[in-house]
């Protein structure tokens, strides 16, 4: 099972973080996928799958759009994990400098 | 009442009557003990009386004034006769006497709050006052302080014989308000000092209260220790009169410390627990405003308590778990009337709510977030451009959802409240996603090509490659058994079920053993917490009506081998 935990961070580069910066930054990683899995699913509907989607929003219905999720857009879950991993190769090339600035966080709170 | 009687003298009739009564228990008692016990048994007999006499010292602290009638019998007792009281009833175990004296105090502590703050608040406006006087009043006080000069160096120089000299007497210039600003400045500073110096000596008992749940909640250990000793001394000071022994006083102290803690809590919980509640509905705009107002609330609760980023961050943790369970329906206080009286549209009501906050969420992002050349063309359109990012917020957070199960789980076992979805693992941080990258047990197929088996959610395939969901099995195969499991727990759920419903469907049945029912419930809820579809009531998991819930292969694994255990204890 692929999980999105300190051996995450680790494997990005994260691993030295501190605990609480490790939450955090497992909360942007969260939140990032969340919002690039709607941009690129969003962008592939058309109009009216725009408006149907909509609906069930506006209803509230999330077992009514989850069934038309999956019929209409079946590979949702590739995208996300298309989308996880780009966010990873992203995160992979400022490991270090996420990890210096929250060491220079940390010194300038000492 | 009669309209003959006189008030006061009723209410003298009755304070008699009750010190009747009390004397009459009291010989009561003492016919009790000699009954009892021996009249040999002289220590006994001596102890007793001494008891007796101790709380026949109480009524001394009956104020002159009490009243048997008034609302609040403990009006006029000093907060060391309290104590006393307080101490005696903890003796005697009279839980009501010491429920009552310990609200009692706490009613002091706050009454004590509120006029040191009424105290500051007059301080101020009194400074604000002095500095609009108009320069008429100011004029009239030099003219007073240089009159007061005068006298006293008259009366100086009258009464030093030896003085040969005088020093001359400055001209009053009355454009001259140096004076005046040097003389009121030196003043105010100096009762600004000495009020901080008096704080710093003696420190109120609500002040030590409040920076001890302060310093708690920051996990200052040494802070908190150094201020449970200033607590000690601070009410030693007030109720050393009272002559209570170091165990009485320590009882005392840690029912008050508490009870304050309680408060504090509370008084934080309810904030956040307001805001979080009005994170609800249709509008998106008033929903991304409570995330807003919910963030906001949060910093500026953690700013004025003084809160260090750990704890800062923990309380904002805490209270997004609070809004998502205010959204879930999950307040303690409403879970029990939900498990009897849940209704369809009701749950179907909570469970969305989860979706709903994840757009408004999502929204949240796309107005704080810088997005690229090529989104912010499609999303900034004028007139398709909110559609466009109402939805694709919908729709993340619900591909989310798909992949992961439900969103938002309550406690991960590390004693903190977190936030994130279900599919935290078990080692206190971090999100499991369920599904692997590049492993032949794969639960869910990254590259479309392999051979991998589909977690059970992924029900919609793609490119023909519907596998049988996955299990924790070695092979990654299920069999046709666990399948049919799978399916039965995927049913909707009847009304008010708990975990052991779902149970009883794919066979685990302790027939009429209700210790291990119990016992297994407890564990099942351990495991299934989080889970779609459920919802936590006194610490057992429920299912909403009508629910399709859909644990996952190790879940049910777990939940299979919970009973096995169970069964061959």
């Amino acid at each position: 099972m692929f999980k999105l935990d300190n051996n995450l961070l680790v494997e990005l580069g994260l691993g030295e973080l501190p605990a609480e910066e490790k939450n955090k930054m497992l909360a942007h990683i969260y939140e990032t996928l969340e919002m690039r899995v709607g941009m690129k699913l969003a962008e592939q509907m058309s109009n009216d799958q725009l408006d149907e989607f909509e609906s069930f929003i506006n209803k509230n219905d999330e077992a009514g759009a989850l069934k038309w999720l999956e019929s209409n857009f079946p590979d949702y879950k590739k995208v996300v994990a298309s989308e996880l991993e780009t966010l990873k190769g992203e995160i992979k090339q400022n490991a270090s400098a996420i990890v210096q600035a929250s060491k220079a966080n940390e010194q300038a709170e000492a | 009442m009669s309209e003959t009687l006189n008030p006061s003298q009723l209410a003298q009739d009755m304070h008699e009557a009750h010190q009747r009564k009390l004397d009459e228990a009291r010989v009561n008692e003492w016919t009790d003990v000699t009954n009892e016990q021996s009249l040999n048994d002289f220590d006994a007999v001596q102890s007793h009386l001494e008891a007796m006499e101790q709380r026949s010292d109480q009524s001394n602290f009956l104020p002159e004034s009490y009243d048997q009638t008034q609302d609040d019998p403990y009006e006029n007792y000093s907060l060391s006769a309290l104590a006393r009281i307080w101490a005696d009833a903890e003796e005697q175990n009279d839980k009501t006497i010491v429920e009552d004296v310990t609200d009692v105090i706490m009613e002091r502590i706050d009454e004590h709050v509120a006029k040191s703050e009424e105290a500051a608040s007059n301080r101020e406006e009194a400074l604000i006052d002095r500095n609009n006087t108009d320069f008429h009043g100011q004029w009239l006080d030099r003219v007073v302080a240089m009159k007061d000069s005068f006298k006293q160096q008259d009366a100086e120089s009258s009464s030093d014989t030896s003085a040969t000299e005088q020093a001359p007497v400055a001209p009053l210039d009355l454009d001259d308000d140096s004076w005046y600003e040097e003389h009121h400045v030196e003043q105010d500073e100096k009762q600004e000092v000495e009020a901080e110096s008096a704080e710093k000596e003696s420190p109120t008992l609500t002040g030590i209260l409040d920076n001890l749940a302060e310093a708690q909640l920051r996990g200052d250990e040494k802070q908190t220790t150094e201020l449970k000793e200033a607590l000690n001394d601070k009410l030693w000071q007030e109720v050393d009169s009272s002559g209570l022994n170091a165990v009485q006083q320590k009882k005392l102290l840690d029912v008050l410390e508490e009870r304050q803690q309680l408060k504090y809590q509370e008084a934080l919980y309810e904030a956040i627990q307001e805001q979080a509640e009005k994170i609800q509905g249709d509008d998106d705009e008033v929903l991304i405003q409570g995330w807003k107002d919910l963030h906001t609330l949060t910093d500026r609760i953690a700013s004025l308590r003084g809160l260090s980023d750990e704890a800062r961050h923990k309380l904002y943790i805490e209270s997004k778990t609070k809004s998502e369970n205010a959204a879930r329906g999950e307040d303690s206080q409403v879970k029990e009337a939900q498990a009897q009286e849940l209704k369809p549209e009701q749950s179907d009501n909570k469970k969305n709510g989860i979706f709903n906050r994840g757009v408004a969420r999502t929204m949240f992002w796309f107005k704080n977030t810088k997005l690229g050349e090529r989104y912010d063309n499609f999303f900034n359109d004028e007139e398709k451009g909110p559609k466009r990012k109402k939805v694709a917020a919908g729709v993340g957070v619900l591909a989310m959802i798909g992949v992961g199960g439900a969103l938002l789980a309550g406690d991960v076992g590390d004693g903190n409240v977190d936030l994130w979805p279900s599919f935290i693992d078990g080692d206190g941080m971090g999100i499991d996603l369920p599904f692997e990258i590049g492993d032949d047990n794969d639960t869910f197929d990254l590259n479309g090509d392999d051979p991998g088996t589909h977690a059970p959610e992924d029900r919609g395939g793609s490119g023909g490659e519907v596998g049988a969901p996955a299990t924790p099995e070695a092979d990654g195969a299920v069999s046709a058994e666990r399948q049919e499991m799978i399916e039965e727990f995927q049913k909707p759920v009847e009304p008010n079920q708990g975990v052991s419903h779902l149970s009883e469907r794919i066979g685990i049945d302790f027939d009429n053993n209700l210790q291990q029912w119990n016992e297994y419930n407890k564990g099942a809820s351990d495991i299934l917490r989080g889970l779609e579809g459920t919802y936590e009531s006194g610490g057992l998991v429920y299912l909403y009506e009508g629910a399709e819930v859909s644990p996952s292969p190790a879940q049910i694994q777990q939940l299979l081998e919970l009973a096995e255990t169970i069964k061959n204890r």
